[in-house]
């Protein structure tokens, strides 16, 4: 074999990313679209922890010749990429994500109104009407419509799990949408809460919440547990950890195990989480039409979503005879604690002794129960 | 069972009995919370407060005049100014406009 220098120098420039992007430059565009996503995390702060690891895996997948993808039987290693994807696959770490965030839930507000899991009902609204116009307007396959259907219930570890098992090629584009639309709650809902609910509706200052005993919330995830789980099977990785986490949380005799669930777990498992989620929107099956439908499809759920909500807080607010401010009704939407924060936001413009925080985290961390059910149902008729 | 395809009339069906089964489901739920902290409340042994603990304090409204009094249990004075400047301050209330009943110290495993 002849070695020579510029034989060495062409041969490492053939083999270079650079080579590869000339003979496919779709890959630059995404390189720059994971440029982009970085300047959203960072700059903008849109979702910054869970944004920047996905802008990240969408860089290093799209570096042409690095094999970081390749699964068994494809190239000479399995590729690190692939290793960490497994744990998308077999929804792993949607799970323990919301293992972390049920640890870092207080369902206090919930338990002392109930009433207030209608409302996170109520707000799946958009997820089946978005599944519809995906179906029947887009065309989308029943698997995939439903996948992008959830994207309303803005809950990011639900869309990914539902997505991971029903969608896996629009993956990517649906855990960006749920994510960036998640980070853009303050500007989506503020419309649509004065849009949809009058001053005076607006201006309702609520009773105060009766305090909740410890046993009550001991008891509580164990409950919700056990009913959920019994009644949907297919929401035991989702509710099953949920309530765990809160169990930890609440015993109170766990707190090393809650502790660890709601920090240094929960942000391993997110640097995973967004790494794979990235690592999946390689240019052939991101760079399509059906991503943009997609992303608008997001947006449409996540609007619906808000109204249904608020609609039904509207009903809440005549049957109590005005008892209920109907801005608590778009906290349902889940996105824990943004949209409960955007209640208040609007609560306190319309009247400034207004505190509807604590009234909005019960429809919010309903929001999370129902969109868990909703996904549940899905998977229960398309799985 | 895979499906494949649904035509308009069974896509509607199957959004629709979506719906009604979050609806369902988490009206069930509120039945079941709701007995839940009946069943609770009911064999819940009351704790009495010690009257012993407790200390009146006369709260000052912002026009200098005492209004109203709020009962301090296990709580100092100057503790208790600073928790209701706290929770004026992160609500943005006027002191005035805020009631409080009762600064009680919940120790380590108390409800």
């Amino acid at each position: 074999m002849e070695i020579s220098f510029f034989g060495v120098l062409g041969r490492i420039l053939s083999t270079s990313g650079f080579a590869g992007i000339a003979v496919d430059p779709r890959q630059l565009i995404m390189i720059i679209l994971g440029c982009v996503l970085l300047y959203m995390g960072i700059v903008k702060k849109y979702e910054p922890l869970l944004l920047v690891p996905i802008a990240v895996g969408v860089l290093i997948c799209n570096f042409p010749n690095t094999g970081i993808l390749n699964g068994p039987g494809e190239g000479n290693n399995i590729g690190f990429m692939w290793v960490l994807y497994q744990g998308v696959q077999y929804a792993i770490y949607p799970s323990i994500i919301f293992l972390g965030i049920g640890a870092m839930t207080d369902f206090g507000p919930l338990i002392a109104r109930p009433s207030s899991l209608i409302l996170g009902a109520a707000a799946q609204f958009g997820v089946f009407t978005a599944f519809l116009m995906a179906l029947l307007v887009f065309h989308f396959s029943p698997q995939e419509s439903a996948a992008i259907g959830i994207i309303g219930g803005a809950d990011g570890p639900t869309a990914i799990l539902v997505a991971s098992r029903l969608a896996k090629d629009y993956l990517p584009a649906i855990a960006i949408a749920a994510y960036s639309y998640m980070a853009l709650i303050p500007m989506i809902q503020p419309p649509l809460m004065r849009l949809l609910t009058t001053e005076k509706e607006r201006k309702v200052k609520m009773e105060q919440l009766r305090p909740v005993s410890k046993a009550e919330k001991i008891i509580f995830p164990i409950a919700v547990m056990i009913f959920v789980v019994l009644l949907i099977p297919d929401t035991a990785p989702l509710i099953g950890m949920l309530m765990f986490g809160n169990l930890l949380k609440e015993s109170g005799v766990t707190d090393r195990l809650s502790d660890t669930a709601q920090n240094s777990l929960t942000n391993i498992v997110t640097i995973a989480l967004g790494l794979s989620v990235g690592c999946k929107a390689t240019a052939d099956t991101f760079l399509t039409i059906r991503t943009i439908e997609i992303i608008c499809l997001g947006l449409v759920a996540f609007m619906l979503s808000t109204v249904g909500g608020l609609l039904f807080g509207k009903i809440m607010y005549k049957v109590t005879g005005g008892k209920v401010n109907p801005l608590i009704g778009s906290a349902g939407v889940s996105a824990v604690p943004m949209s409960a924060r955007v209640s208040q936001v609007e609560g306190q413009k319309a009247n400034p002794s207004n505190f509807l925080l604590m009234h909005a985290m019960g429809p919010n961390v309903a929001g999370v129960i129902g969109s868990a059910v909703a996904a549940g149902f899905f998977l229960n008729i398309f799985g | 069972m895979h499906i494949t395809q649904l035509t308009t009339g069974e896509g509607l069906l199957v959004a629709l009995y979506g719906f009604i089964t979050v609806m369902l489901m988490l009206l069930a739920l509120v039945a079941v919370v709701n007995f839940v902290s009946w069943i609770v409340r009911k064999f819940e042994p009351k704790k009495p407060v010690s009257p012993a603990s407790y200390e009146v304090l006369e709260r000052p409204a912002a026009d200098g005049k005492y209004t109203g009094e709020v009962s301090l249990i296990d709580v100092d004075e100057k503790t208790a100014a600073c928790i209701m400047a706290i929770v004026s301050d992160e609500t943005s209330i006027p002191l005035n406009q805020l009631i409080f009943k009762r600064i009680r110290l919940i120790k380590e495993g108390e409800k």
